[in-house]
C-alpha cells in the first residue's frame, strides 16, 4: 500500500542531483528493464522498474530501506535496452549512494568495508594459502594491503557511513 | 445483345460459339485499350480478364463479366468450360433488366453549414472563397464553439486567439456568407441538390450595442459558465461584436435596459426563416460526456471534483489555486457502462491541464492517473516535457474518489509498482471522453458507429460516397486536435464544393427495387438493411435511393421475392445457374470483395483446382438465396461453396452474418432431405487466400 501522504516530493529531485540519477523522470514504466534483468530471473522480488517508480512517487523510506535495492548485479542489460535512454544501472547506483549517505547501508556492506580497511582484502590470506601457492610455484603475496585503507580514507566513504 | 470477347494479347483461346440469332459476338484483341461505347440501357457480356479491371473501363455497362484469363487460361481449364461460362452469362443477362441511372439535379447552389466552431468557420470560408453562397448557422450567440471556451490549445499551450481570430477574420472578409446566430434547425425536407430547411432564431435581447459593458455592472444574475463566472448578459470576444442575453437565466429585471446607451429588447420574439440549400455540412462538434454518471468519481457530489473544461477555465481565470491536483484519465471512457470507445484526444487534453498547472504554479504537485497514455503522433514530446517537469504519472484506473477528513482521496492500484495507492489532493480533474451532437445527426439520418459517423471507413464508403449531399466536418466526424479538425473541415468543404459545382449528379450503384404488387409490407427487410435505407411510407415499403448501397441483403430476406437487387435479379441468377451447373460440378458463389479475388489470385499463384469448379460473382454472401443453392443441387451439383469476407470485415457491415445464419438452416434442411450436409459450405476466404480456396474445392470434390 502506497499512501502518497507519506511521500516526499523532494526525494526525486535529490536523486536527480546525484551522479547517474539524471534520467530518473524519463521513465514511462514500460518495464523493459525488469524484463531484461538476469537477477530477476533468479529472484522476482528484485524489480528495477518498481524501484524507479517508487522513487518518482517520492516513497523515500520504502525505496531506501528496501533490501532489494542492493540486488543489482550491474550487468547493464537494462541500460542497453531502456527505450528512454535511462542509464538504469547508474540510476540504481545513484539511489544506492544516496541510501548510504542517509544511513541505509546494509550490514553486509559495512562488514566488507571493515575487512577492506583492516587488511585490504575481503578474503583473509593465511599461512595455509601461502604454502599452497608455494607448492604451485606462485610467488608469495602480502597478508595485508595498507594502501586500500588509504584509498578508502580518500573517498570519504568511512565518514559518510559513520553519519 | 452483344458478347464482347477479348483475347488478351493472344493469351486466351476461344471456342467456336453459337449463341443463337439474338446474340452478336464481337472479338477484340485488347479490349482494355479500346474506348468502346456501351450504352447504359444495353446489356452485354464481356469475356476477358478480371471484372475488377473491366468494371473500371466500362463503368456504365450493364455487363456480366466472364473471367476467361484467370478462370480458364491461367489454370489450364478446357475451352468447353469457357463456353459454358459464356453461355451461362448470356442466359443471366437475357433475364436481367438493366441497372437504372439515378439522376439528382442540383437546383440550389447554396451550401448550409451547421455549427460555428472552427470546423464550420473553415468550411464556410473555403466554400465562399470558391464563389458559393454560404449560410452558416450557430446555436449560441457567438462564433467559436468549443475552442472559444478553452484557455489554451495543446500541445504548445498557445491561447486560442492564435488560431480562432484569424479564422474568424478570414470568414468575415470572404463575402457571401449569411450568418445566423442563436439559431437551430426545426425541419428538413428534400434531397441532395434541393433541401428545404426551416430555421428558428431565438432572441438575442441586445439589438444595438456599443460594447460599453455598463450592463454587466448592473446585472444581478451570476452564472457559472463551465467553470468561469459571468453575468446573464455577456460577451465573448469572437464575433459578432455585441453582447447577448442568456434568456435561460435572465430574470428580466430590466436593470440593463436602464443603463444601456444602445437598445435592449427583453421581449424580443423568435424569428423563423426558410432557406434552400444544395449541400449540407454538419459541423456540430463535440460535447463532454456527462461524467456525473460515473458515480464512484463523485462529480457534482464532491466539491473539488471538476471536469477538464471547468478546471481549465477556473485556473486560467484565477478562480482556483490548486496545490495538489489529481488528473483522472478515461473517466467513463473505454467503459462498457459509459463510453465504450476511446475519444483519442483526451490524453493530450489531460497533459495540457497538467502543463497549465505547472506553468502557473510550478510548486504544485500534479498526479496524472491513467490506464494508458496515448500521446499519439508527434504529441509525445508534450508527455516528455511533463515528465521532466516532475509530474507524477500513476498507471491505473481509480476505483473511487471520496472525502476523508475534508480531503479528497483518490484510490487506485498503481500498475507500475503493483501496489495499492492512495493520494490526497485538493482538486480532482475528471478527464472524460466526448460525445457528438446526435440530435442533428438524427435529423439528417446520419448513420453512427457508437456516437460518431465513422461506420464505413475501411470500405472507402464515407459519408462522402453516398449521393446525399450531407457531409460531416471536424469534431462531428470524430474528436480531433485543432489541426485535425481543420484538415477534416477542408476535406468536407472540398466534397461539398465538387458536388455543388455540378448541375446534376448521376449514380449507377445497383439498388434494391421493390415490386409493390408482390410486397405484403411485412417489414422484415427494414431490420436487415445495414444503411437504414428502408422505411414505410404510406403503407408501402420505400427504399431511399440516397442511402441504398446495393448489397442485396433485403432482396434475399424478402419472403415474397418482392425486393430484387438490380443487376442480380433472381430470374437472371436462376438462368445462369441452370445453364452453368452440370452433373458433378462444384458451384462456387463468390463475394466480389474478397473470395472472388482469391479465385483470381489462385491463377497467378499457379495453383491447380479441378475443372468442374464453376465460379460466379455476387455482391455479397448476404445476397445468396437458399433457392440459388437448392437449384444448383437439383441440377446435379456435387456441392455449393459460398465464399465471403471474414466476420466483421463485410463490405456491407453484416451481410456475411446473414449468410452464415442461412447456411446453418440450409444444412439442417439438407439433412432432413437425406443429403450430406457438407455439400453446402460457407467459408471465409480473404483476397489472398488462394490456397485456402483451392484446398476447399479439392475437399468438396472428394
Amino acid at each position: 500500500m502506497i499512501n502518497l501522504k507519506n511521500s516526499d516530493p523532494k526525494f526525486k529531485w535529490e536523486i536527480i542531483k546525484k551522479e547517474g540519477g539524471e534520467g530518473l523522470l524519463k521513465c514511462f514504466g514500460c518495464s523493459d528493464c525488469a524484463a531484461s534483468c538476469p537477477v530477476r530471473y533468479f529472484d522476482e522480488r528484485y524489480n528495477p522498474r518498481k524501484i524507479i517508480r517508487l522513487t518518482i512517487l517520492g516513497m523515500r523510506d520504502k525505496v531506501l530501506s528496501s533490501p532489494f535495492l542492493w540486488f543489482c548485479a550491474h550487468c547493464h542489460a537494462c541500460t542497453e535496452r531502456c527505450p528512454q535512454g535511462i542509464k538504469v544501472a547508474e540510476l540504481i547506483n545513484a539511489i544506492k549512494n544516496y541510501a548510504v549517505e542517509q544511513g541505509y547501508c546494509p550490514d553486509g556492506y559495512k562488514m566488507q568495508l571493515e575487512l577492506l580497511q583492516k587488511m585490504g582484502r575481503l578474503y583473509e590470506v593465511e599461512d595455509f594459502d601461502l604454502k599452497k601457492r608455494q607448492r604451485l610455484g606462485l610467488p608469495p603475496i602480502d597478508k595485508t594491503i595498507p594502501e586500500v585503507a588509504k584509498i578508502l580514507e580518500q573517498t570519504n566513504i568511512l565518514k559518510v557511513l559513520k553519519k | 445483345m452483344r458478347v464482347l470477347t477479348c483475347n488478351c494479347h493472344g493469351l486466351i483461346k476461344f471456342p467456336e460459339l453459337d449463341l443463337g440469332p439474338d446474340v452478336k459476338i464481337e472479338q477484340y484483341d485488347n479490349l482494355c485499350k479500346l474506348k468502346l461505347d456501351i450504352g447504359a440501357d444495353e446489356t452485354v457480356v464481356i469475356a476477358g480478364c478480371s471484372p475488377n479491371l473491366l468494371e473500371g473501363i466500362f463503368p456504365n455497362a450493364n455487363a456480366e463479366f466472364v473471367n476467361l484469363l484467370e478462370h480458364i487460361t491461367l489454370v489450364n481449364h478446357s475451352p468447353e468450360k469457357a463456353e459454358q461460362l459464356i453461355v451461362a452469362a448470356v442466359a443471366k443477362m437475357q433475364n436481367t433488366p438493366p441497372v437504372k441511372t439515378k439522376v439528382f439535379n442540383i437546383k440550389s447552389k447554396n451550401a448550409l453549414v451547421i455549427g460555428g466552431g472552427i470546423a464550420g468557420i473553415e468550411v464556410a470560408t473555403q466554400l465562399s472563397k470558391n464563389g458559393l453562397p454560404v449560410v452558416l448557422i450557430e446555436k449560441t450567440p457567438f462564433l467559436g464553439g468549443t475552442v472559444s471556451k478553452l484557455d489554451r490549445l495543446y500541445p504548445e499551450g498557445t491561447p486560442y486567439s492564435h488560431t480562432l481570430m484569424p479564422l474568424i477574420n478570414k470568414l468575415q472578409t470572404s463575402g457571401n456568407v449569411t450568418q445566423f446566430f442563436n439559431t437551430e434547425i426545426t425541419d428538413v425536407t428534400g434531397r441532395v441538390g434541393d433541401y428545404k430547411i426551416k430555421l428558428k432564431a431565438k432572441p438575442r435581447g441586445v439589438v444595438e450595442c456599443i460594447n460599453c459593458a455598463n450592463c454587466i455592472d448592473v446585472c444581478p444574475v451570476e452564472v457559472n459558465d463551465a467553470g468561469k463566472k459571468r453575468k446573464a448578459i455577456y460577451y465573448i470576444p469572437t464575433f459578432p461584436d455585441m453582447y447577448a442575453i442568456d434568456f435561460d437565466t435572465c430574470t428580466k429585471c430590466g436593470e440593463c435596459v436602464k443603463v444601456c446607451p444602445g437598445k435592449i429588447d427583453l421581449e424580443q420574439k423568435a424569428q423563423e426563416s426558410d432557406i434552400d440549400s444544395g449541400a449540407i455540412v454538419v459541423a456540430t462538434g463535440l460535447n463532454w460526456y456527462d461524467v456525473s454518471k460515473v458515480e464512484e468519481y463523485g462529480y457534482a457530489r464532491l466539491e473539488g471534483v471538476m471536469k477538464t473544461l471547468e478546471f481549465e477555465r477556473a485556473v486560467a481565470s484565477g478562480a482556483l489555486y490548486p496545490k495538489k491536483v489529481a488528473i483522472v484519465y478515461c473517466a467513463g471512457s473505454r467503459d462498457s457502462k459509459h463510453l465504450p470507445y476511446c475519444s483519442k484526444i483526451c490524453c493530450l487534453l489531460g497533459l495540457k491541464e497538467a502543463k497549465l498547472v505547472k506553468d502557473r504554479f510550478p510548486d504544485a504537485e500534479v498526479y496524472v492517473i491513467a490506464m494508458d497514455m496515448r500521446s499519439y503522433g508527434t504529441y509525445e514530446y508534450l508527455y516528455n516535457t511533463l515528465r521532466d517537469k516532475g509530474v507524477s504519472f500513476i498507471k491505473g484506473k481509480p476505483s473511487e474518489i471520496h472525502r476523508r477528513n475534508g480531503i479528497l482521496v483518490v484510490k487506485t492500484e498503481d500498475l507500475f509498482t503493483n501496489e495499492l495507492l492512495e493520494v490526497e489532493v485538493d482538486t480532482v480533474v475528471l478527464n472524460s471522453g466526448f460525445v457528438a451532437d446526435t440530435i442533428t445527426f438524427d435529423k439528417f439520418n446520419i448513420k453512427l458507429n457508437g456516437d460518431f459517423p465513422v461506420l464505413f471507413e475501411n470500405a472507402g464508403l464515407g459519408n462522402y460516397e453516398l449521393p446525399r449531399g450531407i457531409f460531416t466536418a471536424g469534431a462531428a466526424t470524430f474528436p480531433g486536435s485543432v489541426s485535425e479538425t481543420l484538415i477534416d473541415a477542408r476535406k468536407a468543404s472540398y466534397s461539398a464544393l465538387s458536388l455543388l459545382r455540378q448541375d446534376k449528379i448521376e449514380t449507377r450503384i445497383p439498388q434494391a427495387v421493390v415490386d409493390e404488387d408482390l410486397c405484403s409490407v411485412c417489414r422484415m427487410c427494414i431490420g436487415t438493411c445495414p444503411y437504414n435505407a428502408i422505411s414505410v411510407v404510406d403503407d408501402k415499403i420505400k427504399i431511399n435511393e440516397e442511402l441504398c448501397m446495393g448489397c442485396g441483403i433485403c432482396a434475399i430476406t424478402c419472403p415474397s421475392y418482392a425486393s430484387q437487387l438490380e443487376g442480380w435479379n433472381h430470374s437472371g441468377l436462376y438462368e445462369q445457374i441452370r445453364a452453368l451447373v452440370k452433373e458433378g460440378d462444384v458451384l462456387a458463389i463468390m463475394c466480389r470483395w474478397s473470395a472472388y479475388n482469391a479465385t483470381e489470385q489462385a491463377a497467378h499463384d499457379k495453383l491447380k483446382y479441378p475443372e468442374n469448379v464453376k465460379i460466379i460473382r455476387v455482391p455479397c454472401t448476404g445476397a445468396v438465396d437458399p433457392s440459388h443453392v437448392m437449384l444448383a443441387l437439383r441440377n446435379g451439383a456435387r456441392g455449393v461453396l459460398i465464399g465471403g469476407c471474414y466476420p466483421d470485415a463485410c463490405h456491407y457491415a453484416r451481410g456475411n452474418f446473414r449468410a452464415k445464419a442461412r447456411e446453418q438452416i440450409l444444412r439442417l434442411n439438407l439433412e432432413a432431405l437425406g443429403m450430406r450436409k457438407d455439400r453446402v459450405r460457407l467459408e471465409w476466404i480473404g483476397k489472398d487466400e488462394a490456397q485456402k480456396f483451392a484446398d476447399i474445392v479439392y475437399e468438396m470434390n472428394k
